[in-house]
């Protein structure tokens, strides 16, 4: 079986960002399924030695050089978690400005590695969409693959006497702080809570809302079960947010809006069964798509 | 360790009571365990949130900013002495090749290191001094000062202020030379005073150089616990150069700070005519280069020789002073501070603006949503 290296600027079997979360399910699906995988971080460039067999996958790469991504012989995929993965300080936060759309200086570093790959993945139909618009024929065939979510730990408890709203991340400028901060302000009524990280703590926030910083991963579903409704409102792109279908899962209603990669998914708006299922054969999926390359 | 801050009403109060303003607080990060504290540098650089590291610093003698510079983790601004001759070894081009730019002290390090190939080169920006206390002193208003030195009104005063290291700063030539002027010359009342640290790993053991040169009895250094801890004052280094009848800073230099605060305060200079010298000597008198060496880090360097240095110092005892003078124009006109600090708030604002057009800036600068961004966010989407 052809052998499998996986790029990635930090070892998703040991660092929990939401990149490595997303690409840990699918590495652990592939050694299920007994590809012979390789985890390739920037440190172990010089001691793992590519053959011209072994079959590519660049995901979250912005510390290796694209030029050398580019030269590679050999067959591969690109993995996209953000906008641009080269040395935009932006990958995360696509502001969409006419100079990104236009002008991005950062935009033909990238280029030649997107022209090469057999194939791209992308976390949710308007990811694809605005990636494909940003580098137009540069993307080739592609497959989508949800940020995968576990079902098993995040599920509908059916707590009764849940209310109020929150927000996981929301007050992060880039996952649309402004919007959130909007909307607690014209619903005054509201009690919002904050969870996650806060890049603003010193500025005051209205007074029916509250921040409770970060949350552990593993008290997430516990924080979420609390609450009747999830906010997600960002102004930029979101290429997923896997926020919002955790949220889903534990069964709170969900106010989003357009930029939201997990609400263009179509499945999105179906019952909690549903999106479970699809967090369940995302994997599966997954490497499918990739199979159809080999 | 943490880390510390300039106390921002801090003053510095000259002897004479003119106050220095000491500026706003820097936060200063403290080194750890070697010594150009490159072990810590990506993370001080993330915690202050840098755009840029600005660093002066010999390039063979780093390698880890280098790296980080070269993978992007941080943005590197040098200014590197060149200090060298051709041909320069490659892996030191290699290094200088990662920096976003390379700012050389003088025209000679732009145009050797323009030909060797480097294109992140910036306009050359010298080393600065402070003109409002480097200036000519009178002599006979220092007499403890001049007695400290060794110095006599009467006798001929030398002063070498520099690092104390083999292969660079001609000390060894230095000393011959004054070896050479005492047997030629016994008319000549010689006095040397040596500014450097005395005994000092891969340095010379200053006190068996002089002695071995039979020079100790006409040397004065100063104390060596005083000048490891760093206890003299900007005002007492200008008044060393300032009460000396020469300077000597006769080995090759990417700069020669002490080229400048000589000529600042009126005092002429003896340099190697090769690198930067013959562009910052005006007052003073330029020794030619006779012999080179390799050094281990495969850098060449090249020495005057101490009959030369022994010429220009018999020149210089029977030129009357005055006839230096021009020196304290040609520094207030090229090195004063707020010369030098306009040069990089130029650079500065040209790399700045640079960042902003390469979409570079870190994340304290984000970017606004489009119009169209803001248009789709306003379509809000109800789940239940």
């Amino acid at each position: 079986m052809t052998r499998v290296v996986w790029f990635q600027d930090y070892n998703p079997l040991s660092f929990g960002g939401g990149a490595q979360l997303t690409d840990r399910a699918y590495i652990t699906e592939g050694l299920k399924q007994a590809y012979d995988i390789i985890i390739l971080t920037p440190e172990l460039q010089n001691q793992i030695i590519l053959t011209k067999d072994d079959f590519l996958v660049y995901s979250n790469t912005a510390m290796f050089d694209p030029a050398k991504l580019a030269a590679a012989p050999n067959k591969y995929a690109v993995f996209h978690h953000d906008w641009v993965q080269s040395r935009c300080k932006w990958r995360l936060y696509f502001p969409m400005s006419e100079k990104c759309m236009a002008d991005c200086p950062h935009a033909p570093i990238w280029k030649p590695v997107l022209e090469k790959a057999v194939l791209n993945i992308f976390l949710s139909p308007l990811h694809y969409r605005l990636v494909k618009e940003y580098f137009g024929d540069s993307v080739g065939p592609y497959v989508l693959a949800p940020s995968v979510v576990n079902p098993d730990h995040f599920f509908d408890h059916k707590k009764p006497g849940r209310k109020g709203t929150c927000s996981l991340n929301g007050l992060i400028t880039f996952k649309g702080r402004a919007q959130q901060l909007e909307y607690a302000k014209q619903h005054s009524d509201e009690s919002i809570t904050f969870g996650g990280d806060n890049d603003r703590p010193q500025e005051p926030l209205p007074p029916n809302c509250k921040f409770v910083g970060p949350v552990a991963a593993v008290n997430l579903p516990k924080f979420y079960i609390e609450f009747e409704w999830f906010n997600e409102l960002p102004d930029t792109p979101q290429p997923m947010n896997r926020t919002a279908i955790e949220a889903r899962l534990c069964g709170l209603k969900v106010r989003t809006n357009a930029l939201l990669g997990a609400a263009s998914w179509p499945w999105f708006t179906s019952g909690v069964d549903v999106i479970a299922q699809k967090m369940r054969d995302a994997p599966g999926e997954f490497w499918k798509g990739v199979e159809s390359v080999l | 360790m943490g880390i510390f801050s300039v106390d921002p009403t801090y003053k510095l109060v000259l002897p004479d009571k003119t106050e220095i303003d000491a500026g706003p607080p820097v936060p200063i990060y403290p080194g750890v365990s070697e010594d150009y504290g490159e072990n810590i540098v990506e993370e001080h650089y993330q915690h202050f949130q840098a755009e840029l590291l600005w660093l002066i610093g010999d390039a063979w003698a780093l390698s880890r900013i280098f790296d980080l510079a070269k993978q992007d983790r941080i943005r590197l601004v040098l200014q590197p002495p060149v200090d060298f001759m051709e041909p320069f070894p490659q892996y030191l081009l290699d290094r200088l090749s990662t920096a976003f730019k390379i700012v050389p002290w003088v025209q000679d390090g732009y145009d050797r290191l323009a030909k060797a190939g480097l294109k992140n080169l910036a306009n050359p920006i010298p080393l600065g001094i402070n003109c409002e206390l480097w200036k000519p002193r009178d002599r006979t208003k220092f007499p403890d000062t001049m007695r400290d030195l060794g110095f006599g009104l009467d006798t001929f005063n030398i002063a070498i202020v520099a690092a104390n290291q083999m292969g660079r700063k001609a000390w060894e030539q230095t000393f011959r030379a004054i070896r050479i002027v005492r047997e030629q010359r016994p008319d000549i009342p010689l006095r040397l005073y040596i500014h450097t640290q005395s005994n000092i790993a891969d340095g010379w053991d200053m006190t068996a150089l002089l002695n071995h040169y039979g020079i100790a009895d006409i040397t004065n250094q100063p104390d060596p616990y005083s000048i490891i801890t760093g206890q003299f004052s900007e005002y007492q280094i200008m008044l060393i150069h300032a009460l000396a009848d020469v300077i000597v800073n006769a080995g090759l230099e990417g700069f020669g700070h002490s080229t400048i605060q000589a000529q600042a305060v009126g005092t002429p200079v003896i340099g190697l005519n090769a690198a930067a010298t013959p562009e910052l000597v005006k007052s003073g008198i330029l020794v030619p280069v006779y012999s080179d060496l390799l050094t281990p880090a495969l850098l060449h360097k090249v020495e005057p020789h101490p009959m030369h240095i022994a010429d220009a110092l018999i020149k210089i005892r029977e030129t009357p002073r005055k006839e230096f003078a021009k020196g304290v124009q040609f520094v207030k006109e090229r090195f004063d501070w707020p010369i030098v600090l306009e040069k990089w708030r130029k650079l500065f604002r040209e790399v700045d603006a640079e960042f902003e057009r390469r979409c570079i800036k870190s994340v304290r600068y984000p970017p606004k949503p489009s119009e169209r961004a803001l248009e789709l966010a306003k379509q809000v989407t109800i789940v239940e």
